[in-house]
């Protein structure tokens, strides 16, 4: 029984939060956008072929829409692919604004969307691996410092310290690689056929 | 590398000054389609709780105002005519008609059951009947 809790807890939250978003709760928003800007963002910039213009666009587009559209969800994951559905939508619209009627059809037919089906996987995949293969392409101490800064969440002065590098230097190399891996990431999701 | 962990790093090597811009901008925007969509769905509640009650009354009046009412030219009840009205009408023979008028000439004039009662004094002053 123990081992249903945390999903059944998660459930009751995403349950929570998107009760809460469909009543028009201004802190459910802030909280929803806390935990979704990013991942919607690494979603849209996938499906956007690395066009971070228009992954910006549509996710702008995808949180006017979560308002318009949001009710409430059990599930996690199916809230997930209910907001992927929707970022996706929003993405093809910005793109091909000359398809109106399409668009207008699909905004209606997501008042009544069906719980959507776990596919459009393939993004999020499609991210992580841009993201290793990039990082495979770096010097065994560029992924540690990467990884020290952003995964262990170390501080640049403790970085220093462990480096013997200056509190610039280390600024400097972080922001040099993080630039370098960005570029590698965005030019293999850009390369990538998703649509 | 987990999920959580290329996430993060993720979040971290593509994110900048301005995708922070953007993520405080896309913040606001949210918020203001969220009050806006409140503040419409307030405005259209209202509008139906106003709305329903008038419309309610009027169609409430209509169908008071257009209730076919009793008038006076309309047709009297049957009613009036039961055994109440049939007993004023008192059936005599023409004896009982004579003696109605004891100082009057009179005369039962024409075939039976298309008799006129004929007052002859008047006839005799205007030359014509009187009464039928």
């Amino acid at each position: 029984m123990d081992a249903t809790k945390p999903s059944d807890q998660a459930a009751s939250q995403t349950w929570l939060l998107t009760h809460q978003l469909a009543a028009g709760d201004e802190a459910a928003f802030r909280e929803f956008h806390k935990q979704y800007f990013d991942r919607l963002y690494h979603f849209l910039l996938v499906v956007s072929h690395g066009q971070e213009q228009e992954a910006q666009d549509a996710l702008q587009q995808t949180l006017l829409r979560v308002v318009r559209y949001i009710r409430p969800f059990d599930s996690e994951d199916i809230f997930w692919c209910w907001l992927k559905t929707v970022a996706r939508s929003a993405a093809r619209d910005a793109n091909r604004k000359q398809r109106r009627y399409a668009a207008v059809l699909e905004t209606f037919a997501l008042r009544f969307l069906p719980t959507p089906s776990g596919n459009g996987i393939g993004e999020a995949d499609l991210l992580t691996v841009a993201l290793e293969e990039s990082l495979a392409e770096l010097s065994e101490p560029e992924r540690r410092l990467l990884a020290a800064k952003y995964i262990e969440g170390r501080t640049v002065n403790e970085l220093g310290a462990e480096t013997g590098l200056t509190f610039k230097a280390v600024e400097s190399r972080l922001d040099r690689l993080r630039r370098a891996i960005r570029q590698s990431i965005l030019k293999k999701i850009s390369n990538h056929e998703t649509r | 590398m987990k999920r959580g962990e290329s996430n993060r790093l993720l979040t971290g090597v593509l994110g900048d000054e301005h995708l922070d811009d953007f993520r405080r901008a896309s913040l606001e925007f949210g918020l203001d389609a969220l009050r806006r969509r409140r503040r419409n769905r307030r405005l259209a509640r209202t509008c139906s709780i106003v709305t329903l009650p008038t419309v309610v009354t009027v169609l409430l009046y209509k169908l008071i105002t257009l209730a076919p009412e009793p008038s006076m030219s309309a047709p009297r009840p049957l009613i009036a005519a039961g055994p109440s009205s049939r007993s004023e009408v008192k059936i005599i023979n023409d004896e009982q008609l004579f003696a109605l008028f004891p100082n009057r000439p009179i005369a039962l004039v024409g075939e039976p059951g298309h008799q006129e009662l004929v007052f002859l004094d008047q006839m005799a002053a205007e030359d014509q009947p009187v009464a039928r």
